[in-house]
């Protein structure tokens, strides 16, 4: 009894530690937070997302047979959802401007106050007394001879041609961001109520909404999209916590599947997925203390961690069935070999922390305190149970299982049969050549997912702006951001004139000078008491009504704003909304956007000269063109770094340069056959794709390096060394398979080319290591005596 | 823009509601007839009635047009402002501030309304294919040799910014006798053709202009 309440206060500690863990788990869906933070493209990509790609505005696309009704159906549902003021904030189905005008007067009377004084002092010159007549008489002349329709539009609305006082940037009109140009294909931008704080209110929310949609569209049986980044977020979290619960589910499901097929037991079956799901349980809540946010390849940690430390499961229990002594003896016994692998296991999914790339050094984190949790659970736990189970039903050895894959006959078919295999990996690498590369955003998309399939359609139906370059732009202060800005400016003119860029638009047009803001508005206040003046005159140069509507707004704008103190921002509805996307002034964070049309083939001339401090220029093309250049290196010598420690700990423990030669001969041809295997089938190698060939260097290398030791435990015994190890390797090269293969199907490309690239490199190495490797040593042995390779 | 687009935009008129198919006939001459047409030399007077003037604003100007597809349009007397098209190019030439501005033809056709402003298009379709691919005719009558003709693009980009184009012309001759445009906001252009030769000679030089001090940029 008292035994018993030993373990009360450290079971409720564990208890605790995991449900306070768990709690803490959130998920984070940006691509960017799995790439090297260092990198510019990143820099910038991620400052354009945060602050830029509008977390709480939904896109819904809308697709009907004809312009005119998905004209009405996009209004209707617009008016639909707005109904929801406890929903959604606002919905826009036509551009702003259209419904209200004369709220335009604000952003053109903020735009005049940013002009140089003496444009600004000519601008209002045009409006004093002297002037007026003749402006308005040229203003009637260019409707009559003009031929331009947006001019003559401009001018009717603006007689007294503030606007011309504008430099052309600033009157540079954005691509039609509602329709599409035959007009069946619209777009409704749907601004939540509240913030979308995580991804939990992003999900809820977009169900919602969605719920609605579907509702409308029972009457009107158009089709709906929808994309935005509320949409991405809820698409991809939801996956991600089904994807998390599946893979380890049947990561499980494989293992139980093969330990019963080698056991036939069903009580220690369920003590060992008790004991896995506990340490996935503890990982986990390891990771919701110490980490912030799992991204998209941590979510891959759980079936990996389970495939890996099932291992040390197996092997306790393996030893237990044959074992006679106490249970310390037979924890002495494993300690050391179980010692051995998990940390070697757990310092290679460490050295993921050498990469530069936070996605991986997360799961190599998770991974690794999962392994040191899983030998600690298997030793500590599972240990006493295994031993108890074996008093209570003893399992009698050799196992079924094992006389079949001991027996001479299968090492000689698997010998012939690996051959076979080796040659048409490789024969498929000289014919078809290496893998190709790919850095590409795409590769780290999710496979499946509506916001994707919308978004793609909303690029191939408005406007596809992938091949443009994005500018962001940063400060602490709006002077800084203005003078940045400029700076951008004077190098993307340059680059125009090499000819290394077509055009460019930036947000300094939209951005406020609060120098020029002030002594601007000094001059503006005789204006207040000129209106009737200007009004008349305009009347009287035959003019009606309508035409004063924008230069009165403007000017009582300016009235408006005398009280304040500049910098002053513009801020109605209609402002806001041409404003959200280019510039950013909440919090006392300060940015500016723009957009760089790029000539092919120049962008990294361009790259080249384009930057300061806090000015970036970026594109998804040009983060997968700098993660080809950085990342592969960077790989390279971690992987480097990795297999010249293994080289070196196996030549000072095995003294041998034979099983050195042998076990570098044998790697490289597993790397050769993974590369004809992924050539086979049609796969490319990208950045994940890199990340699995370090980790099959960490956790496949322990086949050979575990034939090498028995064949040197068993002084050169071929089948010695084999039937030692054949059910243990088979055991764990499949359980690791299970784990790898079925994150393979996930959902996030990058992880599934992660699994599938570690899945199959390891079924190669065990193949390899297992049917080739002995009888390579015999023959090496027969044409280099010991001696010589000593 | 965004003002032009604003002002542009914001009126909303109902389209007239569509008849049974009318008969085209005259159509199809009258655009069979422009193929045969290897010059055009034309006065005509421009009349654009703006929901901001209180009176009509009129203009006199000039057209011409060599086949296959130059033409010259010129406003005001002397010229306030001057198109020359070649097929590939239109050049928007103001001389009073010496500026010249280009825009390739396929960015023009793409400007709502951009024919009714002066640069009415000869020949006015390829073939009858191609304006029912164009256009939508909303109705047609004939008085005598007169033909009137109301119409919409069917581009939904200019449906938005018109409510109507429409033409008068002679089927039998080929010419172009007025055309209208309407936007949705209220205001309507109309140009009147007169003193119209047909298959005259024309000199070349009218479709060069020397840009000698002329700045010259793109087209927004």
């Amino acid at each position: 009894m008292r035994g018993n309440f030993r373990w009360i206060l450290p079971g409720a500690l564990v208890l605790a530690f995991v449900i306070g863990g768990l709690s803490r788990i959130s998920f984070n869906v940006e691509i960017l937070k799995l790439l090297p933070t260092h990198l510019p493209q990143v820099q910038g990509l991620s400052l354009l997302l945060k602050y830029f790609a509008l977390p709480d505005e939904l896109i819904i696309t809308l697709d009907a047979r004809d312009g005119e009704t998905a004209e009405a159906a996009a209004d209707s549902l617009a008016a639909a959802l707005a109904a929801h003021p406890d929903l959604v904030k606002q919905t826009a189905a036509r551009p702003p401007w259209e419904e209200n005008p004369v709220q335009l007067g604000e952003l053109l009377a903020f735009q005049l106050l940013n002009l140089p004084p003496h444009d600004f002092a000519a601008a209002l010159a045009r409006l004093d007394p002297a002037h007026a007549p003749a402006t308005l008489r040229d203003a009637l002349d260019e409707l009559s001879t003009s031929l331009a329709p947006e001019t003559v539009a401009l001018r009717s609305y603006d007689p007294f041609g503030l606007t011309t006082s504008l430099p052309l940037s600033a009157m540079a009109q954005g691509n039609d961001e509602f329709a599409s140009a035959d007009g069946t294909f619209r777009v409704i931008y749907v601004e939540s109520a509240a913030h979308l704080g995580n991804y939990v209110d992003a999900i809820r929310w977009v169900r919602t909404v969605k719920q609605l949609a579907a509702d409308w569209n029972r009457t009107h049986h158009v089709t709906l999209g929808f994309t935005g980044q509320p949409s991405f977020v809820a698409d991809i979290s939801g996956n991600m916590q089904g994807e998390m619960t599946l893979t380890g589910g049947s990561t499980l499901l494989l293992i139980a599947t093969i330990f019963w097929l080698c056991y036939r037991r069903i009580r220690p079956l369920v003590t060992l997925l008790a004991m896995l799901a506990l340490t996935f349980l503890l990982a986990l809540a390891a990771a919701g203390w110490f980490l912030d946010q799992l991204t998209v390849i941590g979510v891959g940690f759980a079936s990996v961690m389970i495939g890996l430390s099932v291992d040390y499961g197996y092997f306790v229990f393996h030893q237990a069935t044959r074992h006679p002594g106490s249970l310390g003896d037979l924890r002495r016994k494993c300690f050391l070999n179980i010692a051995w692998t998990c940390s070697t296991t757990a310092a290679a999914f460490f050295a993921l922390n050498l990469s530069s790339l936070p996605g991986l050094s997360q799961l190599g984190n998770l991974v690794g305190i999962g392994v040191l949790v899983g030998a600690a659970v298997m030793l500590g736990i599972f240990a006493p149970l295994a031993m108890r189970n074996q008093r209570v039903a003893p399992i009698a050895t050799p196992v079924p299982a094992e006389r079949l894959v001991t027996s001479p006959r299968f090492f000689r078919a698997g010998a012939w049969l690996v051959l076979a295999l080796v040659a048409v990996l490789l024969g498929a690498l000289v014919i078809k050549g290496p893998p190709a590369i790919d850095f590409s955003a795409n590769t780290m998309r999710p496979r499946v997912s509506d916001a994707y399939v919308a978004m793609d359609k909303l690029y191939a139906r408005l406007s596809d702006d992938r091949g443009l370059l994005s500018l962001v732009v940063t400060g602490s202060t709006p002077d800084e951001v203005s003078a940045r800005l400029r700076e951008a400016g004077r190098q993307l003119s340059a680059a125009v004139q090499r000819g290394d860029t077509a055009s460019f638009q930036t947000a300094l047009p939209l951005w406020p000078d609060a120098a020029r803001q002030r002594e601007n508005l000094a001059r503006t206040a005789p204006l207040a008491g000129d209106l009737p003046r200007l009004r008349q005159t305009l009347l009287d140069a035959g003019f009606t009504e309508p035409a004063f509507a924008l230069t009165e707004s403007v000017v009582r704008q300016w009235t408006a704003w005398s009280a304040k103190s500049p910098p002053i921002w513009p801020s109605n509805a209609v402002s806001s909304w041409i404003l959200r996307r280019f510039v950013k002034h909440d919090g006392g964070q300060f940015l500016a956007s723009g957009i760089v049309y790029p000539v092919r083939g120049r962008e990294n001339a361009l790259l080249d000269t384009i930057g300061a401090e806090g000015i970036y220029l970026v594109s998804w093309e040009q983060l997968g063109r700098e993660l080809k250049r950085v990342v592969p290196g960077e790989m390279l010598r971690v992987m480097a770094a990795l297999f010249a420690g293994v080289v070196g700990i196996l030549a000072f423990g095995l003294r041998s340069i034979r099983a050195v030669l042998l076990f570098i001969a044998t790697t490289a041809l597993v790397l050769a056959c993974l590369a004809g295997a992924i050539t086979l089938l049609g796969g490319t190698i990208g950045l994940f794709g890199l990340a699995a060939v370090l980790l099959l260097l960490g956790t496949g290398t322990d086949y050979s390096i575990l034939l090498l030791l028995a064949l040197r435990r068993n002084g050169g015994d071929v089948s010695a060394a084999q039937r030692d190890l054949a059910l243990v390797i088979l055991l764990c090269c499949a359980s690791a398979v299970a784990g790898f293969g079925s994150i393979s199907w996930a959902n996030n490309l990058g992880l599934a080319e992660l699994g599938r690239t570690c899945a199959i490199g390891l079924a190669i190495d065990a193949c390899i290591s297992l049917f080739l490797l002995p009888p390579a040593w015999a023959l090496l042995q027969r044409w280099l005596p010991k001696k010589a390779t000593q | 823009m965004r003002f032009a687009l604003l002002f542009l935009a914001t009126a909303s008129g109902l389209l007239a509601e569509s008849a049974p198919p009318p008969d085209l006939t005259p159509v199809r001459k009258w655009i069979a007839r422009q193929r045969t047409i290897e010059s055009i030399e034309s006065d005509f007077s421009q009349t654009r009635s703006l929901r901001t003037l209180r009176s009509p604003a009129v203009a006199q100007g000039k057209f011409w047009f060599r086949a296959p597809s130059s033409f010259r349009w010129q406003i005001g007397d002397p010229p306030k402002t001057i198109a020359l098209g070649d097929g590939k190019e239109i050049q928007i030439i103001q001389p009073a501030r010496r500026l010249v501005e280009r825009s390739p033809i396929g960015r023009i056709g793409q400007k709502a309304g951009a024919q009714g402003f002066g640069m009415m298009s000869f020949p006015f379709a390829d073939d009858f294919d191609d304006f029912q691919r164009r256009f939508e005719v909303l109705s047609i009558r004939t008085d005598g040799g007169r033909c009137h003709l109301d119409l919409l693009p069917r581009d939904a980009q200019a449906r938005r910014f018109l409510a109507k184009v429409a033409l008068d012309f002679d089927a039998d001759s080929g010419k172009l006798l007025a055309f209208e445009i309407v936007t949705r906001e209220g205001s309507s252009m109309r140009t009147d053709f007169r003193n119209t030769r047909v298959n005259s000679p024309l000199d070349p030089a009218l479709f060069r202009y020397d840009f000698a001090g002329y700045q010259i940029r793109d087209a927004r």
